[in-house]
């Protein structure tokens, strides 16, 4: 078996590290930790692939990451931005729902990314949770978002409501999407890190998702407590066994360059709305990715 | 008229009339002496009225008269000029949800039962749902300490086809019948709402529509309004502040649950009207609290202009999802008077 050397790009935060983790668990890889600007071009001519974990733009812009894939284009490497929920069973079950038009046409679509704010990024719940979620929906809707509106909430002090928001996304082919974005999970009162929710409303059904819903209840006394107890799929490790599983057999990885871009800019845009008060055209996404087939 | 018998009328049988009239015939010292509808067979069938006075005409039941106050359960697009009627006959009135479908209406109506001193009530039934109520207490004694982001959802089955819900012009679509509801329980617990973004989307048999309200303290709340839900009647709400989140699914808080073996396509269709299983009936509470309020002269809980303000809000909303921007919420002429 050959060996893999995998790029990871992203390492200064929780869900870098989390990829690192999983990666280790094969003795066939080999992880080279890369930083966005210097070492890559040095490094890229002998990687088999480069996963990039998408929370690393808290401080890039979409220029950065452009010129990222732009790099790995020329040097033939595959490379795929980190959205592990579409790679989770629960999402695959929905897709496959969703082409065989169980729901019939999507309409619109309501979602919620609710997490704790991490400390590794406290104002950014809009970046965050919003690359995640129009990733998701652009993928089972088979749609590409265009326009994003803003409407955030304020006149609360406290971190966790920086960017409580709703983001709506309009789609191609007439889906709406509204989404909230907040940390509104604060460890100091909900029982899990992360609540992620998503309703597909189409002219014949409705899908309701709900990412973290396989979890016991547990009430203890010795002290008084309440937890919930998560039992589901790990959702990176279905990520990165399929992105190893393409890699080793040459076929596109599960996400694309393009997905990742388009996803960002979509967050940008969120940002931009946000301060304009207006809705915003999503800038079209001009790279053409060569890299996809390991070589 | 204190401790004496209240003579009501009902203007209008169908899905609400009914229960109106089911409702009252349980309220002590009150009894439905007259029904007005186009379908007399219906209200003899109901076997609630054998002694009310039935009517096809409007007119010849306000001209009848025994009674003090009627109950308006007609398709919302007539609620005015019923109204307004009933007032020039000195007759309170009791108005189902919305007040109507044009704000000026709503400011007709109230001004026209001040002028002929008569009451006039709105009958936005949720602010006396027991867990709504339970959820703004516990917002209004500060638990969740300043509201942030808020979400509601009501979704339910479509109307049935060529019934005056689906046509907007009578009803004003699934904002005005069915998210106003939202829209008042959310301007109640958070407070006046001061801007609305809204899209909505049609197919055959749904009407799905999602509205973000901005509220000049700064919270911000999502609510969704879904006819031709696939599933049993849902309604979803919840409420972040910055030391909590509050939240209520009505199918998961049910305490009694009948599944049947054999399940036919029936009811797939229809206005759907929320069960009661528990001893406190919303319904029965709240007519009993409007007729209370006509007896003692008392402040409702819920008044004719919180209802045209919600009317304000619902017609921001439909105007936000008509050209794509946000809307402006002004402030209704009702409030302003006051």
């Amino acid at each position: 078996m050959t060996r893999l050397r995998i790029g990871l790009i992203g390492m200064d935060n929780h869900k870098g590290e989390a990829y690192k983790r999983e990666l280790f668990n094969y003795p066939d890889v080999e992880v080279i930790v890369l930083d966005l600007n210097d070492e890559l071009p040095l490094l890229t001519g002998d990687l088999s692939a480069v996963l990039f974990c998408i929370e690393y733009p808290f401080w890039a812009n979409l220029k950065d990451m452009e010129s990222l894939i732009q790099t790995c284009s020329k040097h033939q490497v595959p490379f795929m931005p980190g959205f592990p929920f579409r790679c989770s069973p629960v999402a695959m079950a929905a897709k496959t729902a969703v082409e065989r038009r169980e729901i019939g046409d999507i309409l619109a679509v309501k979602a919620s990314y609710h997490s704790a704010a991490h400390t590794d990024n406290p104002q950014h719940s809009m970046l965050a949770n919003t690359v995640h979620m129009v990733d998701l929906i652009s993928w089972l809707a088979g749609s590409i978002p265009q326009e994003i509106y803003t409407m955030m909430a304020d006149g609360n002090g406290d971190s966790y409501a920086v960017d409580a928001a709703f983001v709506y996304v309009r789609f191609d082919q007439g889906v709406v999407a509204v989404i909230d974005t907040g940390y509104s999970r604060s460890s100091r009162f909900f029982l899990a890190e992360e609540d992620i929710r998503l309703e597909l409303i189409g002219t014949d059904g409705v899908i309701s998702m709900d990412v973290f819903a396989a979890k016991n209840e547990f009430y203890g006394t010795h002290p008084f407590q309440v937890q919930w107890k998560y039992y589901g799929d790990d959702l990176i490790k279905h990520m990165i066994e399929q992105f190893l599983e393409n890699i080793r057999h040459g076929r596109p990885l599960p996400v694309s360059a393009n997905d990742g871009l388009r996803a960002v800019a979509a967050a940008w845009a969120a940002y931009t709305s946000a301060s304009l008060g207006q809705p915003v055209l999503i800038e079209p996404i001009r790279i053409k990715h060569k890299g996809q087939v390991s070589g | 008229m204190i401790g004496s018998e209240l003579k009501v009328a009902i203007a209008g049988f169908g899905t609400m009339g009914k229960k109106y009239a089911e409702t009252i015939r349980r309220i002590p010292g009150t009894r439905v002496t007259a029904i007005c509808t186009s379908r007399p067979e219906s209200a003899i069938s109901s076997g609630a009225h054998e002694k009310a006075a039935l009517f096809q005409s409007y007119e010849d039941m306000l001209s009848y008269g025994d009674f003090d106050v009627v109950c308006i359960t007609v398709p919302t697009y007539l609620h005015k000029s019923y109204t307004v009627q009933a007032a020039a006959n000195r007759k309170h009135v009791i108005c189902e949800k919305p007040i109507a479908l044009k704000p000026e209406d709503a400011f007709d109506m109230i001004s026209t039962c001040e002028k002929y001193g008569v009451r006039l009530f709105v009958g936005h039934v949720l602010r006396f749902f027991p867990e709504y109520r339970n959820l703004r207490e516990l917002v209004l004694n500060g638990s969740v300490g300043s509201v942030g982001i808020s979400h509601a959802k009501r979704a339910s089955a479509c109307p049935e086809e060529g019934s005056w819900f689906t046509d907007r012009t009578k009803s004003g679509g699934v904002i005005m019948d069915l998210m106003i509801h939202d829209i008042d329980f959310m301007r109640w617990t958070i407070g006046e709402a001061e801007s609305a973004f809204a899209f909505s989307r049609t197919a055959d048999g749904v009407e799905y529509a999602s509205v973000t309200l901005r509220f000049t303290n700064g919270a911000i709340a999502n609510l969704e309004a879904h006819w031709g839900y696939p599933g049993p009647f849902t309604t979803r709400i919840e409420i972040t502040g910055e030391y909590g989140i509050l939240r209520n699914d009505n199918l998961s808080s049910r305490s009694l649950v009948l599944r049947k073996a054999s399940t036919t396509q029936q009811g797939s269709r229809g206005v759907i009207v929320p069960e009661v299983t528990a001893g406190y009936d919303p319904f029965w509470e709240e007519i009993y609290h409007f007729l209370n309020c006509i007896r003692h002269n008392d402040t409702p809980i819920v008044t004719a202009e919180d209802a045209a303000q919600a009317l304000e809000i619902a017609s921001a909303a439909i105007k936000s999802a008509q050209t794509g921007t946000a809307v402006r919420i002004p402030k209704s002429r009702c409030l302003e008077r006051k």
